[in-house]
């Protein structure tokens, strides 16, 4: 209710009320008290300053002085050129360096070998000549007779005698029958040796 | 303010343009219309405005933030000169309560409301400035005091009885 009233105050003067709004007031105030209410509000509101002009030129000039300034790199690095420190200094943070870099160094770490074992097969060829004794059992020779008919014709030829007579003192022998039957032809074996292998006929 | 605070300039003149006024005019009441004054706290709030915008949470009100500033600076003068300010105060305002004749017009009447708003006391003279002459809703008002709406509704009744009271000796239907 109090803020109903409240609401009037600010919006309506007592005469604008209806009576119902009259009378809920009049239960809380007088009129008199209602006026002197809305009046101080309406008294509060008409007020009219100006800031003065000054004010926002100082303030944008502390906007600008606050923004940061461009400095050329060449200013900033001759600036660092010029800079003077004591000598401690950079000696105190070589030593940090030094001794941080020390500290952060990779562990070198030893592990124990791994062994694989890999199994493979190599085929390595190798020839290799060895004897092998066959026995023979039996070693047949087939002689076979074959009957040649004998003639004593001497056939000498003039053009191969000359030849022979270069190298041979005597002249050639026609070979007799018994002779080719008991040769075992043209070898260097002793025919001795050879007789027990002759085969009866 | 957002923009302000990334860096335009605009937007500061933008928000000068806005509450410089209004917050001039608050904080001429409040410091008993010391107006130089006020012009000095009003340049006081707008460099905290330059020298820390991050003290304004974006996702709050800036007018009620601004007038949480305004009204900090003004409790704080209030509580260093309060007995200066009201001591001139009331010699400026030199008009006897009980000699009243019909000729007592608007500005005899505005010049005693002056003087019975600065006897009140701070958080008093503070929510009913914001409430009747800033038009601030009550909400508004109870961040800005950092109290509950209950409380600025009290406030505001008691000021307004309070000063009907002391202004009774008025009879506004002889001074209209």
């Amino acid at each position: 209710m109090e803020d109903q009233i409240i609401t009037w105050i600010e919006t309506k003067d007592f005469d604008q009320l209806s009576l119902s709004e009259q009378q809920t007031v009049l239960q809380s105030m007088t009129e008199e008290e209602y006026h002197t209410h809305r009046r101080i509000i309406l008294s509060m509101e008409t007020e009219a300053l100006a800031p003065d002009p000054e004010i926002l030129v100082s303030l944008k000039q502390e906007i600008h002085n606050r923004k940061p300034k461009t400095v050329p790199f060449w200013v900033v690095i001759q600036g660092l050129m010029a800079w003077r420190i004591p000598a401690y200094q950079p000696a105190f943070v070589m030593v940090i360096v030094l001794l941080l870099v020390w500290w952060s160094r990779p562990e070198v770490v030893i592990q124990d070998p791994i062994t694989q074992i890999v199994h493979d097969t190599i085929i390595h060829e190798v020839t290799r000549e060895m004897p092998v004794e066959v026995p023979v059992e039996k070693v047949v020779r087939v002689v076979e007779y074959v009957p040649v008919e004998t003639t004593t014709q001497l056939i000498v030829s003039t053009d191969i005698s000359d030849q022979l007579d270069d190298g041979i003192d005597a002249p050639a022998v026609m070979p007799q029958l018994d002779d080719i039957v008991n040769s075992f032809g043209n070898t260097s074996v002793d025919a001795a040796a050879l007789n027990q292998f002759r085969v009866g006929m | 303010m957002q923009k302000f605070a990334e860096g335009s300039e605009r937007a500061f003149t933008e928000l000068y343009g806005r509450y410089s006024s209004a917050l001039l005019r608050f904080m001429s009441k409040m410091l008993n219309y010391n107006e130089s004054l006020a012009q000095d706290l009003l340049h006081e709030v707008f460099l905290v405005i330059i020298e820390q915008p991050e003290r304004f949470d974006t996702s709050r009100n800036f007018k009620s933030w601004v007038y949480t500033v305004a009204a900090n600076r003004c409790k704080k003068h209030y509580r260093e000169k309060k007995t200066d300010d009201l001591e001139s105060l009331l010699d400026s305002t030199n008009t006897p309560n009980i000699v009243l004749t019909d000729q007592l017009d608007q500005r005899a009447f505005k010049k005693d409301l002056r003087k019975e708003l600065a006897q009140l006391s701070y958080e008093h003279r503070c929510t009913f400035i914001l409430r009747y002459q800033e038009r601030l809703s009550v909400k508004d008002i109870a961040t800005i005091m950092d109290c509950s709406e209950g409380t600025v509704k009290s406030r505001t009744h008691y000021c307004l009885k309070s000063l009907s009271t002391s202004l009774a000796v008025y009879n506004p239907q002889k001074t209209n």
